[in-house]
């Protein structure tokens, strides 16, 4: 069956009851096409990580549907179509980078061992550049190089969809453009269907096929944007005219709006 | 050390975090060895140097002060005491660390589940966990009659004491640890649609490790108070029997001679909790735990 992307219809999402009950996500509508890189964009609080969860299967909505290629989020949680790769690395301290690379395949096929489980976790270490420190452990990592461990970890489990949530954003900015330099390969060479949670702007233009910015109280989309720059993306890419309008468009869209 | 650690606090020690494991390159372990034996030295002689300065001042001072050894003995009569009673000595010592081993592993056996299964079961928690907080305002040592009373002279009333003294400190060490689990791993076993039990032994159960063996290292010493103090209760062979049998007799040499050697069981047993650990989980990250009252 061909995939099909992600449809998010009319999704709300509450926390707590009565008085003291917050609206997140009100009234969002999504969707997703298959193996594009996809930015949501918004400034803190908006509800990224929300609506990122919810896409996910991680969180349940208060209402709305979400369907993943046709069928209901958590039935696609089921057949393994997620990889998350979540804002802090979160690795195993007392397993090497190769061990977490392999850790959460075992757990979702219930197996130890396996030719799939070390070819997978051999080859998504070898994507993020990290074959060299297969065997280091977690606190002998950069954070640059952790947070790749967490990608190949992602990578490991073969989705279609990976799920990222800010990951660079403990980085500085050089750690950070190299990272973003190597997911666009990764991801030009996986052709995975990425959605990706970003508060900057650079980043989102460099990386994505489509960003969709969010607003905030309650959190939703106030406009998606096709990003129409050609791919390989290197860093002077940065430098066009282009890269610039399209960066200043989005600072415009998501400056806090002067009260009247 | 105190027998009442409802307080626990738990430290991670942050330098210690995240240290190495064992695995220096080959070479490298002999110097290395050498130089930890030498900054172990020098750590330890100001200790060692108050020791053998209290034991003077006490052996002279009883001789100076002519104290009745009733009443206090001199650290050469309760070490003469000690070759001439060896043979009942070494009895009474193997007789309590029976008991303090048999009760010790079935503390470890009841802690455990207990912490597993609050840490898995809502229910249990909502259940038990208040009456097990409340359990611990029981002055257990007061017990011990009790137990007596019911099981007899035996062993079974002393590991009984044991286990009510000492499966605390490892129910919440070891729950604090399962409970420790990192919020992003959470979010990831989601992710994967893991089920309860796999992050409870594929996260939780590693995690609470190290946070176990703390509870561990407070509960020997526990359990060896509990033996000691069941023996008193009531009790045919043992250190703590021999203690109060000797204080009956006015023979304060041997009651020292037996204070001293359940001091030493309790330091040896302590420090092969602390050896098991390094062997069986080192690689975890260690932590530095105080029982307060
Ligand atoms: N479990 C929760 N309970 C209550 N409020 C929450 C919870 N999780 C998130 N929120 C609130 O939802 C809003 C959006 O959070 P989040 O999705 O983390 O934003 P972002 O990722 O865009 O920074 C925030 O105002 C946050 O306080
Ligand atoms: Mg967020």
């Amino acid at each position: 069956m061909e995939f099909e992307g992600i449809k998010a219809e009319g999704v709300e999402k509450r926390y707590g009851s009565g008085a003291s009950a917050v609206t997140v996500l009100e009234g969002l509508d999504l969707e997703i096409q298959p193996h594009s890189f996809v930015s949501l964009l918004g400034p803190s609080g908006c509800g990224k990580s929300t609506l990122l969860k919810i896409l996910g299967g991680i969180e349940s909505a208060s209402a709305g549907d979400v369907t993943v290629n046709g069928v209901p989020v958590g039935e696609a949680v089921r057949r393994r179509q997620f990889g998350l790769v979540p804002q802090k690395a979160a690795l195993l301290p007392w397993k090497t980078a190769l061990e977490n690379a392999r850790m959460l395949r075992q757990i979702a096929t219930r197996r130890k061992r396996g030719a799939d489980i070390e070819e997978a976790a051999a080859k998504a270490l070898e994507m993020v550049g990290l074959t060299e420190a297969a065997h280091k452990l977690p606190h002998e990592l950069s954070g640059g190089m952790a947070q790749r461990v967490s990608i190949a970890r992602a990578l490991a489990l073969d989705p279609q969809i990976l799920l990222m949530d800010e990951p660079f954003g403990a980085l500085d900015a050089i750690t950070r453009d190299e990272m973003n330099l190597r997911l666009a390969d990764v991801w030009a060479e996986t052709r995975k269907t990425v959605v990706f949670v970003t508060h900057s702007i650079p980043e989102a233009v460099f990386l994505s096929d489509v960003i969709h910015v969010m607003g905030t109280k309650p959190g939703r989309i106030v406009e998606t944007l096709e990003i129409d720059l050609p791919r390989p993306r290197t860093l002077e890419v940065f430098d066009t005219p282009t890269f610039q309008e399209y960066a200043a468009h989005l600072r415009h869209q998501l400056e806090p709006k002067a009260v009247a | 050390m105190t027998n009442d650690s409802t307080g626990t606090l738990i430290r991670k020690t942050s330098d210690r975090l995240g240290r190495p494991p064992a695995g220096h390159p080959a070479g490298a372990v002999n110097r290395e060895s050498v130089r930890k034996f030498k900054s172990w030295l020098v750590r330890i002689w100001p200790s060692a140097a108050v020791f053998v300065a209290v034991v003077l001042i006490w052996e002279i001072s009883v001789g100076v002060l002519n104290l009745s050894s009733f009443v206090i003995a001199k650290p050469s009569e309760f070490m003469q005491e000690m070759w001439i009673s060896r043979e009942m000595l070494l009895d009474a010592t193997w007789v309590t660390t029976e008991e303090i081993l048999q009760g010790f592993l079935f503390s470890i056996v009841v802690g455990m589940v207990l912490a597993l299964a609050l840490a898995r079961f809502h229910w249990v928690e909502r259940a038990l966990y208040p009456l097990i907080v409340l359990f611990q305002v029981v002055p257990k040592v007061a017990l011990a009659p009790i137990f007596i009373l019911w099981f007899g002279y035996g062993l079974a009333p002393k590991i009984i004491l044991i286990v009510v003294i000492a499966f605390f400190p490892i129910t919440l060490n070891m729950l604090v640890g399962l409970k420790a689990i990192d919020k992003e791993l959470l979010l990831l076993m989601r992710s994967i649609g893991a089920t309860r039990n796999q992050v409870l032994t594929q996260i939780q159960i590693p995690t609470s490790l190290p946070y176990l063996f703390a509870g561990l290292r407070i509960a020997i010493t526990l359990a060896v108070i509990g033996a000691v103090v069941a023996e008193f209760a009531g009790a045919q062979n043992g250190l703590g029997y021999l203690i109060q049998f000797a204080s009956t007799q006015l023979d304060t040499p041997l009651m020292f001679a037996a204070l001293i050697l359940v001091s030493l069981l309790g330091l040896v047993l302590y420090y092969a909790m602390s050896l098991a650990e390094y062997l069986l989980a080192r690689k975890y990250p260690h932590i530095t735990l105080q029982a307060t009252n």
